[in-house]
């Protein structure tokens, strides 16, 4: 029984094996090669582990470390190296597939007005309904052709960069296709007439041609369910080789038109150091000219000798994300300003919690308060509620302009006039650090109300022999001792308040945006949350390369702080014990 | 520590803050109650409570506009109806159909339920139409008894003042019957017949107007000419404003066009001059005649037209660089005018006059264009110079009028003052007048229906203009005050008023909208089964009963019902605070809650995914919670048991990483996320799968928590089990795990409590709104169309709290001491 345990569990990591190589693989082909490394290390390090002895420790490690891996590692590398690209709205792909994309994408194709083209569109039906299988008699000139559904031909994951289909020649009653014969009923040189194709069991019937007036009925379906699914990036190719293509005419009729590409790939040829260097470029096939590459994009080159931007891609830049942030005034100035009120947002947040939660922690600790359990609880509430919940209820119900119960019934009450607590810079951010006190105050009402009990009460039976007064003892002893004590809690507070995303962004959203910056911006906003619009905001165009600059700046500062905070916590000699 | 501390301030100090703190809780609780909507009221509670919301949220009733759209649905087959066989759609059908004619018997039932009570509370009121009265009246006299008029001292001022008063009030009847006696006393004059009114009033308006009554016209008359004024400076500053440009542009013409002109011109002249006088001096005679007739015609004529020229130019200073010049053309020319005949015999002579006739066309040219602009340029000139003199004396005239004004305003300042007081008492005298008047109209009225408390309505609109017309003494105005309570006290009398009309008004409607649903109902009732049978055949049908139907619940009874319904409801709920007769208060309180049970089934309600939301954050909760607990309590062992390499820095390493927001990682989570989804459905963006995986970053400080607590399991147990032959993972897995089942516990429910408040990440990778946590769902509770539906959202927002309030505040002891800990053995 155990022997069959320990070969079934052999057997599991030989499949983990295989699936992790194969993913590496997979991986690898889609060109996420860090991704593929990473995978790789971590099958390489498990094996490792599992067939030495020495590693015994480490197998208990390997679920974490995958998660670690993938999850916080990789990412960090993945920030890394995309601050120092463009990534961004604009430039998403790689320059391989924007070259791809360039050479097959239907969008970069020309029309060629030589011939005129009519087509039927012929659908196997199910009952009553059309299904998706269908055929298309094409007239190019006068000579007939069958095309098949067009089948992919270059696809990135699912989604379909281009497919094709043949055109074969049609001339008598019956064609054959590898082996397929397709028999039209009843055979006739005009399409008008053809009413449908027989193949074996299966009967294709007349579903969609424009110049009858009964079949246009179905060009609903024929747009939404045939031209768009299967035909909106299909090429059909007729023996000779030339290309026909569905195209929205400019009267909004859907018609096929013979096309060509618009750029073909040439490699030009230069001397440089007396050295033959070969250069691949692209070529315009309409105006013969070479198509420019620049800052992470392609260009096209007009009559006027203008650029016309084509398509970007992801270039590597240099520093030139982090440089940004000092050079460019319409970015640092507004920068400067977020950074500050980060700073001082994170510090108010603190002191002013901290001044709130101490007091209440000073009568709370005292053990002859009546029910002081009771209104511990009541006072830890507003840090048990979920952030979120919080934070809505205060935006929509108290804080809101209009209807907000503190402009509404508060303020009138004390003869107050309403404050826009959205739309007037300094009054937003008292907005969110009325909040986050409210919100923190428990927090440091709990640490405190620990750290007071923890005070040797013989300190102060001395004090008192010694005649101080109450001021006194607690100048003396209660401060010093508390701030010992919570100082390091304090600084990861900080940290987090630094960080903390979620207030800023469910209350004020970051608002009232700063005038005249060309990056979102707005008054209360803080780095991190700058950095959350800079990614995911598309309103002015997301910028992964600048989010992940200003990341690893924060990175820094957080991780600072904290491997200080470490030191003064001492966790280090915990851990190493 | 031997202290006595005062608990008589230290509680109620404590209590006032805690319910400071644990108000924004309080509103929700409270709001999510009310029947009223909360974000328009002024009021922070109501008495009108329901649970409605939360049922909305809970178990949202199909209601008829619910049921309609599935009867649509099932008639066009969509999903989930367009697989469905002909016999289950049918039942369905006939299942919704009762279901809506159910609604619509409760609805008739309800409403006549509310009828009941209502005739009642009418009913009742008019058995007290008499009591009402009493009460109306007695707080009226009471009123007028309060209406002190403080007696009045003669004086000019008095005269002033009754004129201003009856005029007021377009010398009405009452307004002279209330003032008769003053009237005839100051004037003497017996004002009983009109004629005698007349010249009272007259002899009136002459006393005003010697003292100062003319004032206030004689002001208005003054600003409406100063207005005038302003608007003629205004336009004659902007013709300035036109000519003073194009003097500028004149300016221009001269300097850079021809002065340049003048300037080559002059030199060229005066090169002609020295040649002439160096011809003087040449020996060699002329041999043929030289043709300068053109020569000695000009040069005079444009020597005159020069000089005129020059004349007008030199008034302007500005323009002296041209006149210098022009200046050098004319003493040029003078010169060259001078001819005699020895210097025509001289072969020279023939340059001399060819050179000049070269130049002659530009000077004539120049010149004509000089005077032509010179002479625009003085006619701007002079326009210039009236406009400005025009600008001049307008402002001294808006000053002097200014002035008057001033000195106007003072006056009728003045004015105003001194009649404030015979006024105030006037008006009073006036007021107590009319009220005696209406005491007695309103001591007519017989019982309580509409016109009755139409007449009560005008009293009371009587009373309200009075309040706002009336000029009070300082702050605290006897009169005034006495008013607004009287006013109080009768407000009622409105609100039952509005009660019964809007309740009138909506009946009408109501029998008609029920009456037609009723009947389209039937009809439909009728086809529907062959309206069915053709759709489940595949044919595509609509019924236009049905959509008519639709159109009367969403549109009709909208419009026509259910506006002055709401209102009749709202009503009912104030009346039971106001209304003097508690025993109303039970048909009432019947009329609103049934009015408000029927609106709830006709109302057309957003569709929200309350429950999905709520499943899809457990499911995630859980999972990310089961996981990450599992990995990290696997992972702690080695750190707590074994010695291996990198096991000293290795937490702490992964501890700072972990200090890094996580916001920051969601670029590249995201990117992973939309590649794996291209191939994994079920793990991509828009995703639960996803979303869990998304969430397992969290593993170091879970692992610092457990291993903490895997160090005080002491190792002589493990030892022993170790002796008795278990292998290093039996120990582990019988020994370890169990004995730390507290701290996975705390750790699972940490990770649980953590995940289902998170928000950012779950923002970031969801998209679709049925794929929302409760999260993202609460905030759509709290945006858009629903901004102001407090009702639903701070129901939404308790029901979310409440788990994770209880679950917090059930495992604080653990958090505290997690959290000091370290802190507190350091």
């Amino acid at each position: 029984m155990k022997r069959l345990l320990k070969l079934f569990l052999w057997f599991l990591f030989a499949l983990l094996n295989a699936f992790f190589l194969w993913s590496g693989f997979f991986l690898f082909k889609n060109g996420y090669y860090e991704l593929a490394i990473v995978l790789y290390s971590l099958v390489f390090l498990i094996n490792f582990f599992v067939f030495n002895p020495k590693g015994y420790p480490y197998r208990y490690v390997i679920p974490a470390l995958f998660l670690l891996f993938i999850l916080v590692l990789y990412p960090i590398y993945f920030t890394v190296k995309v601050a120092f690209t463009n990534y961004g709205t604009g430039h998403y792909m790689s320059k391989q597939e924007a070259l791809e994309r360039l050479l097959y994408d239907p969008n970069f194709t020309y029309v060629v007005d030589d011939e005129k083209v009519s087509f039927k569109v012929f659908v196997v039906y199910d009952g009553l309904t059309p299904t998706d299988d269908f055929l298309i008699v094409f007239k190019v000139g006068e000579q007939l052709f069958l095309g098949e559904k067009p089948v992919p031909v270059r696809a990135r994951g699912r989604n379909v960069i281009l497919s094709e289909g043949r055109m074969i020649p049609v001339t008598a009653e019956q064609v054959n296709v590898e082996g397929k014969t397709y028999r039209f009923v009843p055979w006739s040189e005009d399409l008008a007439d053809l009413k449908m194709i027989v193949l074996g069991e299966k009967t294709y019937r007349a579903f969609y041609y424009s110049e009858d007036e009964f079949l246009r009925l179905n060009a609903p379906h024929f747009k939404s369910r045939i031209g768009q699914v299967h035909l909106s990036r299909a090429d059909y190719i007729d023996p000779l080789g030339r290309k026909f293509a569905l195209r929205v005419g400019e009267t909004g009729d859907w018609k096929f038109v013979r096309v060509e590409r618009l750029y073909r790939l040439v490699y030009r040829e230069a001397m440089e150091d007396g050295k033959v260097r070969r250069k691949m470029v692209l070529v315009n096939n309409l105006t013969g000219k070479d198509v420019v590459e620049k800052d992470g994009a392609f260009y096209d080159v007009d009559e006027n000798g203008e650029l016309r931007f084509l398509i970007g891609f992801i270039d590597f830049v240099g520093w030139r994300n982090f440089l940004r942030i000092v050079r460019d005034p319409r970015i640092s100035g507004p920068f400067l300003r977020i950074f500050l009120w980060t700073v001082v947002w994170a510090t108010l947040s603190v002191v002013l919690s901290l001044m709130v939660g101490l007091p209440f922690a000073l009568v709370l600790n005292d053990p002859k308060l009546k029910g002081r359990n009771l209104y511990r609880t009541l006072l830890i509430v507003p840090w048990a509620i979920p952030v979120f919940i919080s934070a809505l209820v205060w935006r929509n119900g108290l804080l809101n302009e209009s209807y907000g119960v503190i402009n509404k019934i508060l303020l009138p009450a004390l003869g107050l006039n309403p404050v826009k607590w959205f739309n007037d810079p300094f009054w937003a951010r008292v907005g969110v650090l009325l909040v986050n006190v409210w919100l923190t105050f428990p927090y440091m009402m709990t640490i405190s109300l620990g750290a007071l009990q923890s005070i040797p009460p013989e300190l102060y039976e001395v004090a008192v022999i010694d005649g101080a007064g109450k001021l006194k003892r607690f100048a003396y002893i209660t401060f010093p001792y508390l701030m010992a004590i919570i100082a390091p809690l304090l600084v990861s507070s900080f940290a987090f308040s630094f960080n903390n995303f979620t207030i800023i962004y469910l209350i004020t959203g970051g608002g009232p945006p700063i005038p005249g910056s060309t990056t979102p911006t707005g008054y209360t906003d803080i780095l991190i949350s700058y950095v959350y619009k800079l990614a995911f905001e598309a309103g002015q165009g997301q910028d992964f390369g600048f989010a992940s600059a200003i990341s690893i700046m924060i990175f820094f500062l957080v991780g600072g702080i904290s491997f200080l905070n470490f030191r003064l916590s001492g966790t280090f000699e915990e851990v190493s014990r | 520590m031997v202290e006595k501390r005062r608990d008589y301030i230290r509680h109620p100090v404590l209590i006032f803050l805690v319910v400071v703190v644990v108000f924004p809780v309080l509103w929700v609780v409270s709001t999510s109650f009310r029947r009223d909507e909360a974000a328009f009221s002024t009021k922070l509670f109501s008495s009108r409570l329901t649970v409605q919301h939360y049922r909305d949220l809970v178990s949202p009733e199909r209601n008829i506009p619910v049921l309609i759209q599935n009867l649509q649905n099932m008639l066009w087959r969509v999903k989930p109806y367009s697989d469905w066989t002909y016999e289950r759609l049918k039942k369905a059908k006939d299942d919704e159909l009762k279901r809506l004619k159910d609604y619509l018997s409760e609805t008739k039932r309800r409403y006549d339920s509310a009828k009941a009570s209502y005739q009642n509370v009418v009913n009742k009121m008019s058995e007290r139409a008499e009591t009402v009265k009493t009460q109306v009246v007695n707080l009226a006299k009471a009123l007028e008894e309060k209406v002190s008029v403080p007696s009045l001292s003669f004086s000019p001022e008095l005269g002033a003042a009754l004129y201003e008063v009856l005029r007021e009030r377009g010398y009405s009847s009452d307004a002279h019957l209330a003032l008769k006696t003053d009237l005839e006393k100051f004037t003497g004059i017996d004002t009983s017949s009109p004629e005698g009114f007349q010249t009272a009033v007259e002899q009136l308006r002459i006393f005003y107007e010697q003292l100062g009554g003319t004032y206030r016209g004689e002001l208005s008359a003054l600003e409406e000419k100063m207005k005038n004024i302003q608007k003629e400076l205004e336009s004659v500053k902007r013709r300035q404003e036109l000519v003073q440009g194009e003097i500028l542009g004149m300016n221009l013409i001269f300097e850079r066009d021809l002065f340049p002109e003048f300037t080559s011109i002059s030199e060229t002249l005066t090169g002609l001059v020295s040649l002439k006088r160096n011809l003087e001096q040449t020996k060699m005679a002329a041999i043929f005649f030289v043709d300068d007739e053109i020569f000695l015609r000009t040069v005079p004529s444009l020597l005159e037209r020069s000089k005129e020229i020059l004349e007008k130019l030199e008034v302007f200073s500005d323009h002296r660089n041209l006149a210098e010049r022009l200046k050098s053309v004319v003493a040029s020319l003078g010169e060259l005018s001078e001819i005699d005949e020895v210097v025509r015999s001289k072969t020279a002579y023939a340059d001399l006059v060819k050179a000049y006739e070269n130049l002659y066309p530009r000077l004539e040219r120049s010149l004509t264009e000089l005077s032509n602009n010179l002479e625009v340029f003085e006619s701007k000139f002079s326009l210039l110079k009236e406009l400005n003199g025009e600008i001049e004396k307008l402002q001294r005239e808006l000053q002097a009028l200014s002035r008057d004004k001033e000195a106007l305003k003072k006056k009728v300042e003045a004015l105003e003052k001194s009649l404030e007081e015979p006024r105030r008492t006037l008006s009073l005298k006036v007021f107590s007048h009319q009220l005696r008047e209406r005491i007695d109209s309103l001591e007519t009225i017989k019982g309580l229906r509409t016109p009755d408390l139409l007449k009560y309505s005008a009293f009371i609109e009587f009373l309200r203009n009075f309040a706002n017309s009336y000029r009070p003494r300082g702050e605290e105005d006897e009169v005034l005050k006495v008013v607004r309570e009287t006013l109080r006290k009768m407000r009622w009398i409105e609100e039952y008023r509005t009660f019964v009309s809007k309740f009138e008004n909506f009946s009408r409607n109501l029998g008609d909208v029920l009456g037609k649903f009723e009947q389209q109902l039937k009809d439909f009732e009728n086809v529907s089964d062959q309206l069915l049978r053709v759709a489940s055949s595949g044919v595509f049908v609509t019924s236009e009963i049905l959509n008519n139907a639709y159109d009367l619940v969403k549109m009709d009874f909208v419009r026509r019902v259910r506006a002055e319904m709401s209102v009749a409801a709202r009503k009912a709920g104030t009346l039971m605070d106001v209304l003097p007769f508690s025993d109303l208060r039970r048909d009432l309180r019947n009329v609103d809650s049934q009015l408000f049970r029927i609106d709830q089934i006709w109302k057309q309600k957003t569709k929200h995914y309350f429950w999905r939301w709520v499943l899809n954050s457990v499911v995630v909760s859980l999972v990310v919670a089961f996981i990450t607990t599992a990995v990290c309590a696997v992972a702690a062992y080695p750190f707590s048991r074994m010695r291996f390499f990198g096991r000293r820095y290795g937490i702490m390493a992964l501890l700072l990483i972990q200090m890094f927001p996580g916001v920051i990682f969601m670029i590249a989570i995201y990117d992973l996320l939309n590649f794996l989804g291209k191939y994994i459905p079920f793990m991509g963006v828009d995703s639960l799968g996803g979303l869990i995986f998304a969430y397992l970053t969290g593993i170091a400080y879970n692992m610092y928590l457990i291993k903490g607590f895997y160090d005080t399991i002491p190792d002589s147990l493990e030892e022993a089990a170790i002796v008795d032959g278990a292998t290093r993972f039996q120990s582990f897995y019988k020994i370890v795990l169990p004995l730390a089942r507290p701290i996975l516990t705390v750790v699972f429910l940490l990770v649980f409590i953590g995940t289902f408040n998170e928000y950012v990440v779950a923002r970031i990778v969801l998209q679709r709104i049925e794929n929302y946590t409760y999260a993202l769902g609460l905030n759509v509770f709290a945006t858009g169309p629903y901004e102001t539906e407090w009702g639903l959202f701070t129901a939404a927002a308790l029901l979310g709290m409440m788990p994770m309030v209880i679950l917090f505040l059930s495992l604080q002891r653990y958090l505290v001491s997690g959290l000091t800990r370290g802190a507190i053995k350091g």
